[in-house]
């Protein structure tokens, strides 16, 4: 019978290791990879289909981002501040966007999960179980915005002088952009969990959602990007300049990740300050994220 | 091994728990007995770190759940009535994960995964999905789980749900023989025979309160009844509530 010697366990692993987060997620990836292997005829064709909608989706964007840069290329003295205010504007709704699913994505894998009776009755260590919980929250909420960002800086990279540094810094950019949206939504949804109950929860993330579409469009208005986009129509070279003396949001993590793309533009050495903010603050973020957890998850 | 202490839960103004203290020493197979809503899956889930007690504290191995948490679920082997299982994994994936998460790997491991399948005979499916599996196997994965780190303490809730009789009399003879080798078994159910046939001490709990712990002949003698009949001892100490609110359910 295998219950009447038991061996002798070997000792116990406790503490937090990125070995353990690992461990955790590996139920999802073997999960992932055995749906793949038992994929029937109409899961393929759904997968294609799905694919293939994508791929459209992604050659729209990038063909509207290319004729908008090559328009803007036209305005010789205009190009740069231009340029400078789309991706100012693309920064920022690719933060907003990841920020809104993170804390929609939060409450599902950290809070609602299934598997999370399991987990939390063994042995593992709660800032594992919370390291794990936040890469499947930023796999689960990143991976479509960071999908369709890529034809949006490809077609910066085709009308840039140097394409290559300039996909080396949106990598730069975009990682951090990741890191640091994932890690205060999964902070707003924490909060939100440890003052109301799941379901009221769910009710305000919904309210959330469409806060957010405000959000985003009033961060938008504020660049004010249509008047930029016909500057003839702008008399005053005074005023066209004012167009950038809006409230520039530059405590938020999207200008600084403008300022890296910029250069890389520009084919200019990437500037420090921003760069030492960006990862600064994604590597802060984790940390406070972790801090909370331990004190409220 | 378990040790309650004046352990409490509330939910606003509801006390669904109030000042349950209990020991179950190594060896013993508990049962833990109530009508529907008396608090068995409150406390259960408070032993197993699920719910955190408004007061009083929870040792598992002589562990404090709150303090040492690791340490106690280390100790702790969990069956909630209704187990999570990862569908898209098999059976041999899935033990695998489990042992992981207990600090074990390798050679070690598989050997112990090869017995504990072949126990709960599920070894000619193990590379098989569990999503293609029947309720009872899967009933009995769960239960070869629980077995994977030889858990000092095992909590089960309603263990024979789903099983066939071939299946609960494998489970009722593991359960024994667990127990015969010093470990101690914490079972809530409401299969009186089954408590009745296997529990070495039984608990009743009724509005949140053990209002009657004891062997048979103890809980006999408090019942005031003759016979050795757990369905009327049950009966009779909570007034056919438990009764009423089954043929409700």
């Amino acid at each position: 019978m295998a219950f009447a010697n038991p061996r002798k366990a070997e000792p116990l692993r406790f503490e937090f290791t990125p070995r353990q987060v690992i461990a955790l997620l590996v139920p999802s990836w073997q999960s992932f990879r055995n749906r793949r292997r038992s994929a029937g005829k109409s899961d393929v064709f759904r997968g294609l289909l799905f694919a293939f909608v994508g791929l459209v989706f992604g050659l729209f964007v990038f063909g509207g981002f290319y004729r908008m840069l090559l328009y803007i290329g036209q305005f010789a003295e205009f190009t740069a501040p231009l340029t400078h205010q789309v991706l100012a504007t693309t920064s920022t709704f690719i933060l907003t966007l990841l920020f809104a699913s993170t804390v929609v994505t939060a409450l599902s894998t950290q809070y609602l999960s299934d598997d999370l009776s399991l987990l939390v009755s063994s042995p593992i260590s709660l800032p594992a179980l919370y390291g794990s919980r936040l890469v499947l929250t930023a796999l689960q909420s990143s991976w479509m915005v960071v999908l369709f960002s890529i034809p949006i800086y490809a077609a910066f990279a085709f009308t840039s002088p140097a394409p290559w540094q300039f996909l080396g810094a949106a990598a730069l950019a975009l990682a951090p952009l990741v890191v640091i949206a994932v890690a205060v939504g999964s902070m707003v949804t924490s909060v939100l969990m440890a003052v109301f109950p799941a379901r009221r929860v769910r009710e305000m993330l919904v309210l959330l959602a469409a806060l957010f579409v405000v959000l985003l469009v009033f961060l938008i208005r504020v660049q004010q990007p249509e008047k930029l986009l016909n500057p003839h129509s702008i008399y005053d070279i005074s005023e066209f300049f004012a167009a950038f003396q809006t409230p520039s949001a530059s405590l938020l993590p999207s200008s600084w990740a403008t300022s890296l793309l910029i250069a890389g533009r520009r084919a200019q050495p990437l500037p420090f300050m921003p760069l030492a903010l960006l990862w600064s603050t994604a590597a802060a973020t984790t940390v406070l994220g972790c801090w909370l957890a331990r004190a409220i998850y | 091994m378990i040790r309650l202490e004046e352990l409490a839960k509330s939910y606003g103004s509801h006390e669904a728990v109030k000042n349950l203290s209990l020991h179950v020493p190594a060896g013993e197979l508990f049962g833990f007995l109530g009508p529907n809503g008396a608090g068995k899956t409150t406390t259960i889930k408070m032993i197993a770190g699920l719910l955190q007690p408004t007061s009083g504290r929870v040792l598992l191995g002589g562990h404090d759940l709150k303090r040492e948490p690791v340490q106690a679920k280390a100790a702790l082997g969990f069956i909630p009535d209704r187990p999570f299982l990862y569908e898209k994994l098999s059976a041999n994936e899935f033990l695998r994960f489990i042992g992981g998460i207990y600090g074990f790997d390798g050679n070690g491991l598989e050997s112990r995964i090869g017995e504990l399948l072949e126990l709960v005979e599920l070894s000619h499916v193990r590379a098989e999905l569990i999503e293609s599996f029947s309720h009872g196997m899967k009933q009995r994965l769960v239960m070869a789980a629980a077995f994977v780190h030889q858990p000092k303490v095992l909590v089960v809730d309603e263990p024979m749900v789903g099983l066939d009789p071939k299946g609960a009399r494998l489970i009722k003879k593991v359960f024994r023989e667990y127990c015969d080798t010093g470990h101690t078994i914490f079972v809530s159910t409401h299969t009186l025979d089954v408590a009745q046939e296997l529990c070495d001490r039984i608990g009743i709990i009724m509005n949140g309160e053990l209002i009657a712990c004891g062997t048979m002949d103890e809980l006999e003698n408090h019942a005031k009844t003759e016979g050795h009949d757990l369905e009327e001892i049950f009966l009779k100490l909570t007034s056919g509530d438990g009764f009423r609110e089954s043929e409700e359910s």
